[in-house]
């Protein structure tokens, strides 16, 4: 088995003449503009353009953009065989689908499906609420271990454990907006983003643990910010995306069976030949160093991009009210209850305004003009960034969050996941059957 | 069943040992400043009261524990679960 590293959390997988690629994002500036890979792909002589077309299966393993990239994508004939998780509901399928894709296969979790000569693959599904999924590729007895960023139940981690990983391809550091676009004085501040840092190595390390691999790769992440104004994201002592010199220290220091192994973008890992450095050396100078210069070379076509983002689609005002309106109404009473909030949005700009979102009223109206004044959840964002995702353009709306471009006040200062259920899939048979057993 | 016994200066607090997030055993996690942390994701719990501090919504099933001398006594159900010296 030969693996190549294409950052985040692509990789391309060779094994018993069949080349698996998993979760190909080749291009930069994901979510409006604001992710950039670790290194830029670039810098290792990677781009869409030039990636090898002989893949045989894609594996998604969920919908994020830094995981599933269109731009990406459209490099691909429409009938390659794409690998995903069968989920709860049918929305990444029919994703794909409405891209043109013809030729999907759902797999269950936890079933291994045998694909050419002897390669088992096996994708287990997430523990939580959203869509997100792993992989697990087997032959002659050699397993590879891709987590994406996949948050699996114990007992899947225990059993995939069991199977004697030679490589696996783990999670490490933060990837959403918590709490850094959040209202917290400066102190505040930096105990949350120093615990959180804490806690995202801890779990690295326990997952590693718990699957025993012979080689740990930290992977899927960290994101870079690049835009010179969001640079801080980027620091130890403010951001959440940690440095895999970290993750790897951390290894080192834990003393565990499992060998540290960094891989950077076009690194190879063979099951035969061990380690082939692959990446220039330019990839693997001090990271702070690497963002700063790559932050100078990439700023102006980052404002050349923001230059050219369309602006709010002149109905905004009129849509938005009724798209949540829509999307609360068609909840059940239980899901309301269990999301007994007031979801305050601050719209800035000329199609902008002001509106709550009840989820505690009696209905059938749920978004009242005006920011009340017992709001829970509060977003303030720019209209042009909120308006592809009112019409419909941009399917995801959670996307508009992990961009980081905008800010996010909550009272009280607690974690309302089915509010945050709500906003990344509104599916009311899903939300209701979620909380009907919780 | 597995149970987390947590000795803290308010007490002894004992709960089921799973987290109800990803169902990690809790008793590989740590505890300080009467936080239980999950080893698995992070989730936080109030060792006093079993409630998760990241997601209100999450409870930790409480075990009930009576101390006598040097005896704790852990009981489920009504039932006499284990007597830990």
């Amino acid at each position: 088995m030969r693996v190549t590293y294409y950052g985040q959390a692509c990789t391309l997988i060779e094994a018993g003449g069949i080349r698996i690629l998993t979760d190909p994002w080749l291009t930069e500036g994901a979510y409006q503009g604001t992710w950039f890979h670790t290194h830029i792909l670039a810098d290792a002589g990677v781009t869409p353009e030039s990636f090898p077309r002989d893949i045989d299966y894609l594996f998604l393993s969920h919908e994020h953009q830094d995981h599933l990239d269109v731009a990406t994508l459209k490099e691909f004939p429409r009938d390659i065989p794409l690998l995903i998780c069968r989920f709860a509901t049918e929305k990444f399928h029919r994703y794909l689908q409405q891209l043109g894709f013809t030729n999907i296969h759902e797999l269950p979790s936890g079933e291994t499906r045998l694909l050419g000569e002897g390669v088992g693959v096996t994708v287990f599904t997430t523990v939580e609420y959203t869509n997100d999924s792993a992989i697990l590729v087997e032959h002659n007895g050699v397993c590879l271990f891709n987590e994406t960023d996949c948050k699996l139940a114990y007992e899947d981690l225990q059993r995939i454990g069991e199977k004697g990983i030679d490589i696996g391809f783990y999670m490490f550091s933060g990837a959403n907006w918590y709490p850094m676009t959040y209202d917290y004085p400066d102190d505040v501040m930096l105990d949350l983003v120093r615990r959180r840092r804490r806690s995202l190595l801890r779990s690295f390390m326990q997952r590693v643990k718990l699957t025993k691999p012979r080689l740990a790769v930290p992977a899927a992440g960290p994101c870079t910010v690049l835009d010179p104004e969001m640079l801080w994201l980027n620091t130890e002592e403010r951001g959440i995306f940690i440095d895999p010199e970290l993750a790897l220290r951390e290894l080192k220091q834990a003393n565990m069976p499992s060998e540290p192994l960094y891989m950077a973008c076009t690194d190879v890992w063979d099951s035969e030949t061990g380690f082939e450095p692959h990446a220039p050396s330019c990839l693997r100078v001090p990271r702070q160093d690497y963002i700063r210069a790559a932050s100078e070379r990439m700023a102006p076509s980052i404002a050349a991009g923001r230059a050219a983002e369309r602006p709010a689609h002149d109905d905004l005002p009129k849509l938005l009210p009724r798209y949540f309106g829509e999307l609360v109404r068609a909840q059940t009473a239980l899901t309301r209850k269990r999301i007994n909030a007031k979801l305050a949005l601050a719209v800035a700009g000329p199609r902008g305004g002001e509106w709550t979102i009840d989820f505690t009223a009696a209905g059938p109206e749920y978004v009242r003009d005006g920011i009340q004044p017992d709001w829970n959840y509060k977003i303030e964002v720019e209209d042009k960034l909120i308006s592809p995702f009112i019409t419909g353009e941009e399917p995801f709306f959670e996307d508009l969050l992990l961009s980081l471009r905008m800010r996010t006040f909550r009272r009280p200062d607690e974690y309302n996941e089915p509010l945050y259920h709500f906003l990344y899939e509104p599916d009311p048979e899903k939300l209701h059957n979620w909380y009907a057993t919780r | 069943m597995r149970v987390v016994l947590i000795r803290t200066p308010a007490g002894i607090f004992a709960y089921e040992d799973v987290c109800p997030h990803a169902f990690w055993p809790l008793s590989d996690g740590t505890a300080q400043n009467g936080v239980l942390e999950c080893p698995g994701h992070g989730w936080e719990f109030s060792i006093d009261t079993g409630r998760c501090l990241n997601a209100p919504a999450y409870c930790l099933t409480p075990v009930a524990v009576s101390v006598q001398g040097e005896t704790v006594l852990l009981f489920w159900e009504q039932k006499k679960l284990a007597a830990i010296r």
